[in-house]
């Protein structure tokens, strides 16, 4: 088994909510709220998991853009918590993001070639005018896009050319891991196909980890090693991605599996379908015991009682916190 | 729901269908991509940053330009007809106060060749006020106080409004509590009052102290809106770039949010001057602007009752058309300059 490049160890990520006059702290949304994960060096581990489930806030709390409340990121050994600012801003160097809107995640004001130099100027990488327009010119090439554009605007690109910027742009440091936060859910599906392409010739031509942000199953299938399904700030099922699509063992899993839609009308008329209960319940007062059991069709008075640990169904890789998991 | 020709129904996981079913649609993905290399075409367009469009589509605004082009000719009249004029405003024609307006007489001039010619020409195009100074003279000379006013004091308030808006919405949290707070009692303090105290205490008015004044009691528009700017762009999704390669605050506030947070700090302040040389006017109006000899286009318009019943209204009138042109001016480059920084407009 490879070695874990990241590793996160009972990871939580709480939002206080503050309210009255005195701004007084009286709850709190509890975005990611106990996750244990690790990342393999040169896998990419797809998570999924509804809007507002905190997988966003995971990826981001794992690169530190938000401040986690609790917990361990181990990156190569070193307990990223524990950096200084000096020692989180040489981190920064090996780990990189590319985010969802390619339209809200560049800077309007700069020119394609200024957002480029812009980390190569924070970390002192290819000093000299010359170095840097070599450098930039070789990012613009390696995502597919000419060099000669380095002066143009994010405005004059269209979202597929924008999302080759950004995903330029997170090359730039020559990092080892990168967080893709639903990198592909805002652009055309055709424009999804070449980007997924891409991240996966890169992936192989630079030796990068990918976490895998998404709520589009197919995809993540395509894409990940592995998968995670998180659920209301908790990872409840994880495994291979051929696994898990086969034989969900979590009910939330095999509820999401049965939403994918399928091309084929006869297939698609026929299937069942999981239709869930209910909305996501509240982050900021979790249900007790397993937080899907308010949603759940399997559930039992043991569900209210105490919350399943993720290694309660555990067949070699493949893991799932349910008491009563589906059978594969 | 189900018709009758579907074939039995399947469980979702009903292994092989259900599999081949994402495969095709896996398939149908990645039919429109056999590599990800497909070059995208280049944009057309030159490279036009934000503000060189913006400026190209200002100019294009009619209206806009007229009226920055009435608005230069003013300033320039201001600035450079009173060190032409020295003393002009406040040389008091004794033998000639009220006046009369447009009084042209027949004058000969000689040219240098040694010829004379005639030309109707007027003492005192404006005509002159009680103590028969020159009503041109001192309504060019009151331009320029109040475009000084308006400028500085606006320059002012981007620095108060600016600075404190920038570090309240950026660092947020009890900070910009404080602030806000602080905001709050400077609206909440009656600006006419301040003036008088002002004025009380200094015992007069020069036009330093005015625009001070002006300044201190005014930023908070401007303070609010950088404020609001700096809360939205913090959290935008290129600053979370920015910081995720490790950009220092400092640069994140320079080369990121600020450039962005601009075009409706510019929109706000351009038609904020308009709304202070109206403040100046006024408060000259009510005699705490500056004091005589030195003309304000405010003072100018004291004691305007008087004036209009005693059949002098074209002292009332010159002054009032200087601060409605002016004042208009300004807002119709301000409509203008919106138009040209809004981006739904691209």
């Amino acid at each position: 088994m490879p070695e874990a490049l990241l590793e996160a160890r009972g990871l939580k990520t709480w939002f206080p909510v503050r309210s009255g006059v005195l701004q007084r702290t009286t709850g709190q949304v509890r975005a990611v709220d106990g996750v244990d994960l690790e990342i393999r060096r040169g896998e990419t581990l797809g998570l999924v998991g509804e809007s507002g489930c905190g997988k966003s806030t995971l990826g981001r709390s794992l690169l530190r853009l938000v401040e986690p409340t609790a917990g361990q990121i181990l990156f190569k050994g070193k307990d990223l918590l524990r950096l200084g600012p000096a020692g989180m801003r040489r981190m920064r160097r090996e780990m990189a993001m590319i985010f969802q809107d390619p339209f809200a995640s560049l800077d309007p004001r700069q020119t394609v070639g200024g957002i480029l130099a812009e980390a190569l100027e924070i970390h002192g990488l290819h000093q000299g005018a010359r170095q840097r327009q070599a450098r930039i010119a070789e990012l613009l090439d390696v995502v597919g896009l000419s060099p000669a554009l380095a002066g143009r605007y994010p405005h004059e690109f269209s979202g597929g050319q924008r999302q080759r910027i950004g995903i330029a742009r997170a090359l730039a440091v020559d990092p080892s891991f990168i967080v893709c936060d639903e990198p592909i859910s805002a652009l055309d599906v055709s424009i999804q196909a070449q980007i997924v392409n891409l991240l996966e010739r890169l992936q192989e031509q630079f030796k990068l980890t990918y976490l895998f942000i998404a709520h589009d199953l197919s995809v993540v299938k395509h894409i990940s090693d592995r998968i995670a399904v998180m659920y209301l700030g908790k990872i409840v099922e994880m495994s291979a991605a051929r696994e898990l699509y086969r034989a969900p063992r979590h009910p939330y899993t095999a509820s999401l599996l049965s939403a994918i839609p399928i091309p084929d009308p006869a297939v698609e008329r026929g299937r069942e379908r999981i239709i869930l209960k209910g909305d996501v319940a509240s982050p900021i007062d979790p249900p007790s015991g397993c937080r899907f059991r308010t949603r759940c069709f399997k559930a039992q008075p043991r569900c209210a009682e105490s919350e399943p640990p993720l290694d309660t169904v555990q067949v070699g890789e493949h893991r799932a916190a349910c008491y009563f998991p589906l059978e594969p | 729901m189900a018709e009758k020709e579907t074939p039995a129904p399947r469980s979702l996981l009903a292994g092989d269908s259900f599999t081949k079913a994402v495969a095709a649609e896996q398939e149908l993905r990645l039919a429109h991509a056999d590599q990800d290399l497909v070059t995208t075409e280049i944009p057309e367009g030159g490279e036009l940053g934000f503000w060189k469009l913006a400026l190209l589509r200002f100019l294009r605004h009619r209206v806009a330009t007229v009226s920055l082009a009435i608005l230069a000719t003013i300033a320039v009249l201001a600035i450079f007809v009173p060190i032409l004029q020295g003393n002009l405003y406040r040389d008091q024609d004794y033998r000639n106060p009220y006046g009369a307006p447009f009084l042209f007489h027949s004058r000969q001039l000689a040219l240098p060749a040694g010829i004379t010619i005639t030309v109707p020409w007027a003492d005192h195009l404006l005509g002159t006020d009680d103590l028969g100074r020159d009503e041109l003279a001192r309504l060019i000379r009151g331009g320029r106080v109040s475009l000084e006013v308006g400028l500085l004091a606006m320059l002012g308030y981007i620095i108060i409004g600016g600075s404190l808006g920038a570090i309240a919405g950026y660092y947020g949290g009890f900070l910009d509590n404080l602030l806000m707070r602080f905001t709050d009692v400077i609206i909440a303090m009656p600006f006419i009052l301040v003036v008088v105290a002002v004025t009380a205490a200094l015992g007069g008015v020069t036009l330093q102290t005015l625009i001070m004044v002006i300044a201190f009691t005014g930023w908070y528009e401007i303070g609010r809106l950088m404020r609001a700017q700096f809360l939205f762009l913090r959290e935008s999704e290129f600053v979370q770039a920015a910081r995720a390669l490790g950009a220092s605050d400092f640069r994140i506030i320079f080369r990121h949010i600020l450039p962005n947070s601009l075009a409706p700090i510019i929109v706000s302040a351009t038609l904020g001057v308009s709304g202070i040389i109206l403040l100046e006017a006024a408060l000259g109006f009510l005699g705490y602007s500056i004091p005589y000899p030195e003309p304000s286009w405010g003072n100018m318009l004291q004691g305007f009752e008087d004036k209009l019943l005693r059949d002098q209204t074209y002292l009332v009138f010159f002054p009032s058309i200087a601060l409605v042109v002016t004042a208009l001016c300004i807002n119709l480059v301000g409509d203008g300059i919106r138009d040209a920084l809004d981006p739904r407009q691209r």
